[in-house]
């Protein structure tokens, strides 16, 4: 049977491993991103790039100076503007055949599933720990891959959360592996310890390349395990959760 | 027994990114030295490695390679 897959993927189809089959998953699939910012922008664009038939993208916060050195989707003339807006026009142009939906709200308890359910991979982009366990919490009653990400400083994490490991059946999620924080115990964002941007490129970037492997059933995603990033030394670290 | 400890993200603030105790044979004891040696360590949140899997109350450390993990929390 012929393909009508879109020429732009041609270079990704021709891939030893990947081919139509592994792309056609990429087109059907619908993938969250909550968080627009340091890990969203470069993961978002990759994922559109990719051709992730649906992204959405949910975001509540607008674009300020201090974002420009690591958002890269945004440029100074966004200043103000919402970024899951101006991350979604942007994506557009990059790929107008792939399906991009905005939500300029904050992840509560009271919308998250509702938003959530209409994706198939939820990737976690927010900058702090109270979204990171409403966003978990969900997957967990809704039965949603996690593909966590995060930021301290120069080191970075990424994991596959809540998602059932072939070989043992079992999931683990972000609560079991650290419990909830006491009150006042608020770790720091970027805000307050600082970042450079281009770890936020490869944090997020490795997010982008995990969701791909799980949808497109390539190679060993990180499921149930945790990778741990030193980017002033390139020491990796993989901690089995299981 | 002295083992070799690596710490990531705001334990390493306290402890220095790699440090080292004696006499740790599990889990256990070695959350006891931590906190005798860190008392601040006990207020924080983080998964115990060994030998790149995550720690259980049995687990033993025969020259095993040891990891503290916190959470991290910006994006």
């Amino acid at each position: 049977m012929q393909s009508k897959i879109s020429g732009r993927y041609f270079r990704q189809l021709t891939l030893r491993g990947f081919g139509v089959a592994a792309q056609e998953k990429l087109l059907s699939s619908k993938v969250l991103v909550i968080g627009a910012g340091g890990l969203g922008c470069p993961m978002l664009q990759y994922l559109a790039a990719a051709g992730i038939g649906t992204i959405g993208i949910a975001d509540f916060d607008k674009v300020s100076l201090t974002n420009l050195h690591r958002q890269i989707l945004y440029t100074a003339n966004d200043i103000g503007a919402y970024k899951a807006e101006k991350a979604k026009n942007y994506l557009l142009n990059l790929n107008p055949e792939i399906n991009i939906v905005s939500y300029i709200e904050k992840i509560s308890s009271e919308n998250v599933n509702e938003i959530i359910s209409a994706y198939d991979v939820i990737i976690d982009a927010t900058d702090n720990l109270e979204a990171r366990y409403i966003i978990n919490d969900a997957c967990v009653v809704l039965n949603k891959p996690f593909v966590l990400g995060a930021i301290h400083e120069y080191q970075g994490q990424v994991a596959i959360l809540n998602y059932s490991d072939r070989e043992t059946n079992k999931t683990v999620n972000y609560r079991d592996i650290f419990p909830n924080l006491s009150a006042g115990s608020e770790l720091p964002n970027c805000e307050a310890n600082g970042v450079l941007g281009v770890l936020c490129g490869i944090i997020g970037t490795m997010q982008a390349n995990e969701a791909i492997k799980l949808i497109a059933g390539i190679g060993t995603p990180l499921i149930n395990k945790l990778l741990t990033y030193d980017s002033l030394t390139n020491e990796t670290l993989i901690v089995e959760l299981i | 027994m002295e083992i070799t400890i690596r710490s990531y993200g705001s334990i390493a603030d306290i402890t220095g990114s790699s440090f080292s105790l004696i006499e740790v044979t599990n889990i256990e004891n070695l959350k006891e030295k931590l906190f005798e040696t860190y008392p601040e360590l006990e207020k924080k949140v983080f998964l115990i490695s060994v030998d790149k899997k995550i720690a259980t109350n049995e687990t033993i450390l025969p020259n095993s390679t040891v990891a503290l993990l916190p959470p991290f929390s910006g994006g």
